[in-house]
């Protein structure tokens, strides 16, 4: 596409125009606008900096010599602002000794246009000062297309890592469930076959042993969940009923000082879960949030169904364009930062104390809702809570168990 | 009583079936992988055939796939550490498609595997 040097660009210039002289201003401003530009005006710097934050000018013209805040004093104030250094200043002024204008340009103006103002100088000068403007914003565009392709990359490979350790679970949860298998059998058997051998002390030390495996198994059942999402499992829909029955058996294991608030939605479109894995992930995501709360205070579940949602999942970065039904576990907790939010779905990730968790909680998380189909939005503000959405795939039709298992075939 | 073929290529694991399985007086044979399984099969043609799933050689599920060809009416019970080797791919599901009567997951108990073997041999030899 060829580019208009003036027209174009003039159009979405905006422009913001100062002078206590209403009539020089109006002057000023039909000028701009007589050019194509966007112009306000303002007949003080207090006016001025309103403008500011509700006009967002990228140049500024403003007189020198005005009633409180003078031209100076305004100049150098804007450039203090937030991105002030990317505004174009250009000061209106009749003091063209050199000592002035060497003054002026040291507080921050860019340009000087001499008064009385004529009209063609006007146009010159802004016009230099809107390619300057142009630049900057190009430049501006580049570095953020830049920052957008470093995180694109950045997900991809958060995505990998992710799947890389899916990978590694499964393996290892293989070996080590063959190892259990030998651990906990064989102490069985032993405890089985040799009752009451020293007393009975041997038997309370396997016992021990015995408890020890149970602990591992159910770990490595954790890490299994977080590599397959276990697909081997029948399914019944995501309702209301049956996140109360949920949060009923969760109650127990709540301080009585937590309240669960629900709101469930009634008539979602059709989602399937797994029951036992709806308790498993709704604990986790509840016991997190008890410990963001530090025990004290509500927990918010919430089911609803979204339409057309657009964000990336945060485990496994894919961009989502879809209907989902949502369930969401919220508090107003302590919050998690962006950073750790990027890390709190790997696998023994955690903020506990050691000993105190597994850190395996949102990992299984993870797995569960990928297995599903599904995917996971994290909002969270430090200092204002978290909220984690589990986003479940609206299923068209129930063609489940119909014809997958040929039951008594052969 | 019964007469088992126990195929695990896990030596530690083996040697557990067979002394679980003694003690509820099964006569235990053992195999090392689905070659030798399909073998001792074929040789001493046991009541039921208790097998792992992820072993070298010839797995455990072609192992099924053979000799349910042969012997359609053959029970098996398929255990499994969940999970293959090298990613997270779970045979347990499809042994039970191709024809285990039973599956167990590693680690299990006595008590599951005893009423996983009594529920396999009480089933009819033609199903």
């Amino acid at each position: 596409m060829a580019e208009l040097p003036a027209q174009p660009l003039a159009k979405d210039l905006r422009i913001l125009v100062v002078d206590d002289d209403p009539f020089v201003l109006q002057e000023i401003a039909l000028h701009l606008m007589g050019a194509g530009y966007l112009v306000q005006t303002a007949e003080s710097a207090a006016q001025a900096l309103e403008k500011m934050d509700t006009f967002h000018p990228k140049i500024v013209l403003t007189d020198w010599v005005m009633d409180g805040m003078d031209g100076l004093e305004l100049c150098q104030v804007l450039r203090q602002r937030k991105n002030g250094q990317l505004l174009y200043i250009i000061l209106l002024t009749s003091h063209d000794a050199e000592d002035s204008l060497v003054k002026a340009f040291e507080s921050g103006t860019d340009d000087y246009i001499p008064k009385p103002v004529s009209p063609r100088i006007l146009l010159a000068r802004v016009q230099a000062g809107a390619r300057l403007v142009r630049l900057q914003i190009e430049v501006e565009q580049a570095r953020r297309e830049q920052a957008e392709r470093e995180r694109m990359a950045q997900q991809i490979q958060r995505a990998h890592k992710m799947q890389a350790i899916g990978k590694l679970t499964g393996g290892i949860a293989h070996n080590f469930n063959n190892y259990l298998a030998a651990i906990l059998g064989y102490t069985e058997l032993a405890r089985e076959m040799f009752p009451g051998v020293g007393d009975g002390q041997l038997d309370e030390f396997l016992e021990n042993i015995q408890q020890a495996g149970i602990e591992a198994r159910d770990l490595v059942v954790s890490l299994r969940s977080f590599s397959t999402g276990d697909s081997d499992s029948r399914k019944v829909p995501l309702v209301g009923v049956m996140l109360d029955d949920i949060v009923r058996m969760l109650k127990p294991v709540m301080a009585a000082s937590i309240l669960l608030k629900t709101d469930f939605e009634e008539n979602v479109p059709l989602a399937l879960v797994n029951q036992d894995q709806m308790y498993q992930m709704v604990m986790s995501l509840c016991i997190n949030a008890r410990e963001a709360i530090d025990g004290n205070g509500e927990i918010y579940l919430n089911l609803q169904y979204l339409r057309d949602v657009r964000a990336s999942c945060a485990s496994c970065h894919e961009w989502l364009s879809d209907d989902f039904v949502e369930l969401s576990v919220s508090d107003s907790g302590r919050g998690i930062d962006a950073e750790t939010v990027q890390r709190v779905f790997d696998p023994f990730f955690s903020n506990k104390e050691v000993g105190q968790g597994t850190g395996l909680g949102l990992s299984v998380v993870h797995g569960i809702m990928h297995g599903c189909g599904g995917h996971i939005l994290v909002d969270s503000d430090i200092g204002k809570g978290s909220s984690f959405r589990l986003l479940f795939p609206v299923n068209p039709v129930a063609i489940d168990n119909a014809e997958t298992h040929p039951a008594g075939a052969e | 009583m019964a007469k088992i073929l126990v195929v695990d290529d896990d030596a530690q694991i083996r040697g557990l079936l067979v002394k679980m399985l003694s003690v509820e007086q099964h006569e235990v044979i053992e195999a090392e992988n689905g070659t030798q399984g399909c073998k001792k099969y074929r040789e001493q043609r046991p009541d039921l055939l208790i097998t792992d799933l992820v072993m070298p050689e010839k797995n455990g599920i072609d192992m099924i796939l053979e000799l349910k060809k042969e012997f359609p009416a053959i029970r098996i019970v398929a255990i499994s550490g969940g999970g293959g080797i090298t990613g997270s791919f779970d045979y347990l599901p499809i042994a039970k498609l191709v024809g285990a009567l039973h599956i167990l997951q590693k680690p299990f108990s006595l008590q599951e595997l005893k009423s996983a073997v009594a529920e396999a041999l009480k089933m009819p030899e033609t199903h």
